[in-house]
């Protein structure tokens, strides 16, 4: 079993002509992802890569009914009316990797996904990959197969580099991962930590999982409820990066747009919090795998 | 980012929102004229970005012209708190029958904007339990607000105008927070905004180079770091290791080389290095070998003599490596490459047994 892919998953791309958007179409069809066309407003009827080019996603749809998936790789100011655009079309799992979109953009985007049920990995994320199964969007690169393999380990990661190092970690322990999802970096995500969580709890491939969170904005509340009121029940562990941001004055932003030193957002205070409510939380990022390792063997 | 408070001021008043008669002063020469066109009683107020500025003595009620003088000039000289103060806002003193607290941010536990309001403004806000918040729908925000009209009109007749004001601001200026704390109402019913902690949408209003960022620091290793995540986890181990940045930079997605050298050049001539960390993780799709050909660049030209650790993966990570290695040979720089074998915290530690 797995989450949010399948073997059958079919995926267009927003986008598709562009270098980001052609880059993702190689990334996907190289890891066993049916990329059976995109979309480029102004573009309909070119062949990029050998995949048709349609003006609307609806067109696309029209000739490839399967497609239930879109990832969107267009210009901030673009992101917005090509996420809805994918959300009227009826497309239910939409992988934004475009960053820096206008903040009440997103929250424009999140709260239409929201009242349609649809599912927005992102903004700002470079999407999620099922290890022999698929992947969506870029995560992995070209290093995909020496990174990854089937295995018991749920990864999840705020940060697109992280999300590779922490399989990695997996890895060299002589594991594999479940899914790895990159939730993305952002202040508003429409896919968070306790959303992937509830879907690795109902994983049966899925035996612990392991998280790279960041201090700033605050989504590690939604991990501690999930675990106090019983929603997630599976191995934890979580390391939270940026503690020595505490020294900097408050509001500053360290590499991910959500990454702001605040009050009660800091990486001890969130670390803390976790831990009381049953998280192993690892000090360093290298430890994460071994807080995990005894509980996958036993 | 964010802005100072006259700045911040500035923006309300756009939007029709009242603020106090005041006067921006940087030289010492200005205060007493400013003092005298402004009459009665004043408030000083050092513009500075940090928080708790009340705590430190930033904010300053004053009855004569050299209660004025004497405030401003001491933060132009001195600063406040350490920090240095360019300018300060002086402003007239308002009378107030109550005083509230009215913010619009984009808070993470509702995913998307909220307005806080509470009846009791002033400091120690963040402890205080009546602060009432309402979600507000991003795609028609004003329908939101009137729902709640009834309900703020029961604290301050003018408060359902104030709010919509506010949140007006709040989009039009792509902020991710407006908070006035406090609103002074007056006898008349008018509100006016007191303060304004702004800050701007990151997105629409930075226009920084290429997804860079640059913190001076004042350690003695230059760091310069791949990936977000990457930069915080390095950091960390730094600190963990005793190693005392000379700077945080971070680049991350697929900048040109040009960019690579030119924020390189930044962080390896600051005078007076013990060592730098040039360290990332495994990229997704970034070009090791187009952004480390930036990296070389730089170190031809300035040929440091202190210790360079690099650990780097990615896409044509061997031929970056090896270009590195090329490029340590031509100039007999002390360079050690790692890929990711090597962990970063090892990576880190390895700096510590070098560094000059």
């Amino acid at each position: 079993m797995s989450i949010l892919l399948t073997e059958n998953t079919s995926v267009l791309i927003q986008g598709i002509t562009g270098k980001e958007g052609l880059r993702a179409l190689t990334a996907m069809r190289a890891y066993h992802t049916r990329v059976p066309c995109g979309v480029t407003p102004g573009k309909g009827g070119h062949v990029a890569d050998g995949a048709p080019v349609f003006e609307t996603v609806r067109d696309a749809l029209t000739s490839f009914p399967e497609t239930t998936v879109s990832a969107i790789y267009v210009p901030p100011a673009a992101a917005k009316a090509a996420i809805l655009e994918a959300l009227e079309a009826g497309i239910t799992l939409v992988n934004v990797m475009t960053e820096k979109m206008p903040l009440k953009d997103a929250a424009y985007c999140l709260a239409a996904a929201r009242e349609r049920g649809a599912r927005i990995i992102g903004p700002g994320s470079l999407g999620c990959l099922v290890p022999g199964i698929g992947r969506l969007g870029v995560v992995g690169g070209p290093l995909v197969d020496e990174i990854y393999a089937p295995g018991p380990i749920g990864v999840i990661s705020r940060s697109g580099g992280m999300t590779n190092e922490l399989s990695w970690l997996v890895r060299q322990a002589g594991l594999g991962q479940s899914t790895a999802v990159h939730v993305g970096g952002e202040l508003l995500i429409g896919t968070t930590y306790a959303d992937v969580l509830k879907e690795m709890e109902a994983d049966p491939t899925t035996k612990a999982v392991v998280i790279y969170a960041e201090q700033g904005v605050n989504y590690e509340r939604e991990i501690v409820s999930l675990l106090q009121d019983g929603g997630f029940t599976k191995p934890l562990a979580v390391h939270i990066g940026g503690a020595f941001a505490e020294t900097l004055p408050s509001g500053t932003v360290v590499g991910h747009a959500g990454a702001i030193v605040g009050k009660g957002q800091s990486a001890r205070e969130k670390m803390a919090a976790l831990q009381d409510a049953g998280a192993l939380v690892a000090e360093r990022f290298e430890d994460l795998v071994e807080l995990i390792h005894p509980t996958v063997h036993a | 980012m964010n802005v100072y408070e006259h700045e911040g001021k500035a923006l309300l008043a756009k939007h029709g929102i009242a603020i106090p008669a005041g006067i921006l002063l940087s030289r010492v020469e200005e205060i007493e004229a400013a003092a005298k066109s402004l009459g009665g009683c004043w408030v000083a107020k050092a513009q500075v970005l940090a928080g708790n500025r009340a705590a430190h003595g930033g904010v300053v009620f004053c009855e004569s012209v050299s209660d004025v003088e004497k405030a401003v000039s001491g933060w132009l000289k001195d600063g406040l708190n350490g920090q240095p103060v360019t300018s300060a806002l002086l402003e007239e003193h308002i009378v107030s029958t109550q005083e509230l607290y009215v913010s619009c941010v984009y808070d993470v536990a509702v995913h998307g904007p909220l307005l806080l309001v509470g009846r009791h403004g002033g400091s120690g806000i963040e402890t205080r339990d009546d602060v009432r918040s309402f979600p507000l729908d991003p795609r028609d925000p004003r329908r939101s607000l009137e729902t709640i009209f009834g309900e703020l009109g029961l604290i301050a007749k003018a408060l359902p105008e104030f709010c919509e004001k506010i949140v007006k601001a709040f989009f039009e200026e792509d902020a991710r927070q407006i908070e006035v704390n406090p609103v002074a109402e007056r006898a008349d019913g008018t509100l006016v905004a007191l303060d304004a902690k702004v800050a701007l949408d990151d997105a629409v209003h930075d226009h920084s180079a290429f997804g860079a960022s640059f913190h001076p620091l004042s350690g003695d290793i230059a760091t310069l770091f791949s990936g977000g995540g990457a930069s915080l986890v390095n950091m960390d181990a730094m600190q963990r290791a005793g190693l005392h940045a000379a700077n945080y930079a971070e680049y991350s997605g697929n900048p040109p080389k040009e960019k690579v050298r030119e924020l390189a050049t930044l962080v390896l001539s600051k005078p007076d290095l013990r060592g730098a960390l040039i360290i990332g993780g495994i990229a997704n799709f970034t070009d090791i070998k187009e952004t480390f050909e930036g990296l070389a660049e730089a170190l031809d030209a300035l040929k440091p003599s202190y210790p360079i650790v690099v650990r780097r993966a990615g896409p044509r990570e061997r031929e970056g490596l090896e270009l590195l290695r090329a490029c340590a040979e031509r100039n007999g720089l002390k360079i050690e490459l790692f890929g990711k074998e090597t962990s970063m915290n090892d990576a880190v530690a390895r700096m510590k047994a070098l560094m000059l």
